[in-house]
């Protein structure tokens, strides 16, 4: 007989120390989850508020804009921005949506790893949006009338000089993002991909 | 508030609290974890259990929610304590003279199955429950032959764990 089969009994026999009465459990079912996949939806709703106060709070300066040539662009770039975020909740939402518990373990990671999908692509997207915006609006900056001046002060080697320091200030900005990005989410799906690979591991 | 469905629920919680209690001792080291995880399981279900359609017995589909829950929705990931420090006189015990209670069985299965992989600790758990491998296999979402594989495999460890050399 298989040794482990006398374990079998003492564990379905097992008592309960506290067992919860009806009332206790009907408390409990009411309080808040606390589940990952609720998480990250709200963690992207937090961001996206949080971009929309900043926003509020400073001022666009549209007529600056206007002076540089950037105004439509700016205005291209906000609704570009906004209209990401607001895809990308939509989808941490299906996504949380679509995540049941009844459904098998390996589908239930699988859901679970693409919402770790979207939020990678929605970071990765982000990203490359803001180097690109950052770095083109200093182009059209350098470019315009204003700084034409300043680059002949600046001598032969102004312009590389002035360039060096903007990309490495776009690559801060980036990075620390980056970093920010990498630490919040990254927690909140660490266990998952272990797991994951445990349970698909070839046999 | 209390519609039918819930007053049905919370009777079904109720008569069947002991799994979740199961695998919360299996999955969680301490009792503060072990509430957590009750709670986010009893949640889990709850919001599951309008779309149960009685396909499975209640109780496998409450092991299904439970582990998938202690397994990939439970957000607190915190380091495993070893079981030594946790059941200090653990190794007090080899030198009392042998009494095979069903309590200290039923001690150290906890304290190997602790030892365990989350994936480990649900075929495990759905092994001493008695399922078929049929329900296993739809439990974790793996073929049969996988289940029994992995299964073996994990037996093999148990047992080490259980008696070692």
């Amino acid at each position: 007989m298989d040794s482990l089969s006398k374990y079998k009994e003492v564990w379905q026999n097992q008592g309960i120390e506290n067992p919860l009465d009806k009332n206790s459990l009907n408390k409990l079912i009411h309080k808040r989850s606390s589940s990952i996949v609720k998480w990250i939806f709200y963690v992207s709703l937090f961001e996206f508020g949080f971009v929309l106060l900043l926003n509020l709070i400073i001022p666009t300066d549209w007529e600056q804009y206007k002076t540089y040539g950037l105004y439509h662009f700016m205005i291209g770039v906000s609704v570009f921005g906004y209209a990401l975020t607001l895809l990308f909740i939509f989808l941490f939402y299906k996504n949380y949506k679509n995540i049941s518990v009844h459904e098998s373990t390996k589908d239930l990671m699988q859901n679970i790893l693409n919402t770790r999908k979207t939020v990678k692509y929605y970071i990765l997207i982000n990203l490359i949006f803001i180097a690109f915006a950052l770095f083109y609006s200093f182009y059209v900056i350098f470019n315009s009338e204003e700084y034409e001046s300043l680059m002949t002060k600046l001598g032969e080697n102004g312009p590389i000089l002035l360039w060096s320091i903007v990309v490495f200030a776009i690559l801060f900005v980036v990075g620390i993002m980056f970093l920010f990005y990498s630490l919040i989410y990254g927690l909140l799906i660490k266990k998952l991909n272990k797991n994951y690979k445990e349970l698909t591991e070839e046999v | 508030m209390n519609s039918e469905l819930e007053i049905n629920f919370i009777k079904e919680l109720e008569t069947n609290q002991n799994i979740i209690h199961k695998v919360c001792k299996a999955y969680t080291n301490n009792q503060d974890d072990h509430n957590d995880l009750f709670q986010e399981i009893s949640i889990q279900l709850w919001k599951a259990y309008d779309k149960f359609r009685g396909e499975s017995k209640f109780t496998t589909w409450m092991y299904r929610v439970a582990l998938n829950t202690a397994i990939s929705l439970y957000r607190k990931s915190k380091k495993r304590i070893p079981t030594d420090e946790l059941f200090p006189n653990s190794k007090e015990l080899t030198y009392e003279e042998y009494d095979d209670t069903k309590e200290k069985q039923l001690d150290s299965l906890y304290q190997a199955i602790h030892r365990l992989t989350d994936i480990e600790k649900a075929l495990v758990l759905l092994y001493l429950e008695d399922k078929s491998y049929k329900d296993i296999a739809l439990c974790l979402g793996i073929s049969e032959v996988n289940a029994r594989v992995k299964m073996n495999r994990t037996k093999v460890k148990l047992k080490e764990l259980l008696n070692p050399i």
